[in-house]
């Protein structure tokens, strides 16, 4: 099995490679452009699970312009892989937060109900109730997919904050004792909730994502510390955040707490806080992996010509096998970024 | 090696049975390469680039769109995920001339592996507008059911 991390600029979308040309699909990134791009190129048929892990744009696509022609096609890049695998995704587990069913993914999964082409047996609202739920599992069962989070009490949370994050999906793959953890764009308090179920006991995994691209949650410095050395104990944490994003993803606060407690911090785009001349190291600090991703070879300039999509890492894998978990072209990275500051470059991840 | 009682047949029967042994490696991704498959893309990388052969064929998606512009021989597509392709004549199928602007169609595409770049429609269909969904449908549909929550639960360790 494998796991890729996909480069898709600000914004997160990772596709697990189930085998029989089968995958299960976590967020879309903004643009459906490059997880499309990969399903196809690998010849995938059939999308056996497709997980919405909250309502918010850099996870599922979707603009915040509205029309002024009612009838207009609110455009939704998940939406656009549900269409591309019309007939071909066996379920969809999404978080029914309240942003959730203004969304064209909505309206588009109301369509295909109404035509007879899918069934209400293929929805599940994701909720987990004081344990984890499995979503997946492999036909050995030696590896599982479970929702650890949202709890019942994160809906009523995020509904009442208006904030869909409060309520974002943490998913977990469990492999042969190993584990990695999907965190979208958690929040603190979810985190607090979970480590309490587990007995104040903290989850141990080979990678874990960042939660919120690595930037600011709702929660001091303090809260970032506990989260990082007593919440989860991590030893590759994944940033997934874009060059030149206007959030400011991710900070050197986060970077430096993951890399303090032992976690080796790997990015798909690099920021103008770690390298001020990023035109120097396009299309990344390490060679373009073969599968597609944003990070492009020609200039790629915002409107403010600032660079966009210059990758460190780009897309990142990890190969699950028997002997446990590997994250492929890792001694690649920690080369590249040195190589970065010996080139005079300050990068957050390097120790 | 062909089979077949003559030669054309024996060759035809090789270039099959090639071609299938190529669409089966390129269907399945390194860890399910056995020890067979694995011996025999070693021997076919001799005569191919397989990066060539993976990114040689256009690849084919379907997709929902609107016609959202037009103007002579041009026509302005929004697709569902967002993007907006402009097309000329010669990459549009014939049914597709017909079609007003605000015409909401179902497509099969042909995209350049490399770029991802539309290079044609190949067919398409007309569709209905995507309903409009009221909250209480939603909720109907889409929220949190007892019923629907049949997931198994699973120990924290």
């Amino acid at each position: 099995m494998k796991v890729f991390f996909l480069d898709v600029a600000q914004g997160t979308c990772q596709i697990l490679l189930t085998g029989n040309q089968r995958a299960i699909v976590i967020d879309t990134g903004s643009s459906a452009d490059t997880a499309l791009r990969l399903l196809k190129l690998l010849r995938i048929q059939t999308i056996e699970l497709l997980i919405l892990s909250h309502s918010h744009n850099d996870h599922l696509g979707g603009t915040t312009k509205s029309s002024k022609r009612t009838n207009a096609l609110r455009p939704q890049a998940v939406a656009g892989i549900a269409s591309a695998y019309r007939g071909a995704i066996d379920r969809y587990a999404y978080v029914y937060d309240s942003d959730f069913k203004t969304k064209p993914i909505a309206r588009f999964l109301q369509q295909e109900l109404n035509s007879g082409r899918m069934n209400s047996e293929q929805l599940f609202p994701l909720v987990a109730n004081e344990r984890p739920v499995e979503l997946w599992h492999s036909v050995d069962q030696s590896t599982t997919l479970s929702a650890i989070a949202p709890l019942g009490g994160h809906h009523l949370i995020a509904s009442l904050d208006e904030n869909p994050n409060a309520c974002a999906a943490i998913l977990e793959l469990r492999h042969r004792g190993h584990r990695i953890l999907f965190t979208s764009d958690s929040e603190y308090s979810m985190w607090r909730d979970i480590h309490r179920l587990r007995n104040s006991t903290s989850i141990q995994c080979k990678v874990a994502t960042v939660p919120h691209h690595g930037g600011q949650m709702q929660g001091t410095k303090s809260d970032l510390d506990w989260l990082c050395n007593t919440a989860i104990k991590a030893d590759y944490a994944i940033i997934s955040a874009g060059t030149s994003n206007t959030y400011g993803h991710p900070t050197r606060d986060v970077v430096r707490a993951f890399q303090k407690s032992g976690s080796h911090v790997m990015c798909t785009q690099i920021t103008e806080r770690c390298c001020n001349d990023l035109e120097s190291v396009r299309p990344g600090v390490i060679g373009p992996i073969l599968y597609p991703s944003r990070s492009k070879s020609a200039a790629d300039k915002t409107s403010s010509s600032k660079s966009r999509n210059v990758a460190c890492t780009g897309t990142i894998v990890a190969t699950l096998s028997n002997s446990g978990i590997t994250v492929e072209r890792d001694t690649e990275h920690r080369n590249g970024v040195n190589n970065l500051a010996r080139r005079g470059f300050l990068p957050m991840c390097r120790s | 090696m062909g089979r077949g009682k003559t030669l054309d047949l024996a060759r035809k029967n090789w270039k099959l049975s090639l071609d299938a042994a190529i669409q089966g490696l390129l269907s399945k991704v390194d860890f399910e390469l056995d020890v067979d498959d694995r011996k025999l893309l070693e021997k076919l990388q001799i005569f191919f680039d397989w990066n060539q052969v993976r990114y040689s064929e256009p690849l084919k998606t379907m997709t929902y769109g609107t016609l959202e512009k037009r103007r002579g021989e041009k026509l302005g597509v929004r697709w569902i995920d967002g993007s907006f392709t402009t097309l000329r004549r010669h990459q549009i199928p014939a049914n597709m001339v017909g079609f007003k602007v605000g015409q909401p169609f179902d497509a099969v595409l042909l995209r350049d592996p490399r770029s991802n770049v539309i290079l044609k429609i190949e067919s398409v269909f007309p569709a209905k507008e995507l309903p409009i969904l009221t909250t209480l449908q939603a909720d109907e549909i889409f929220g949190v059911r007892k019923d629907r929550c049949e997931f198994k639960e699973l120990d924290w360790d």
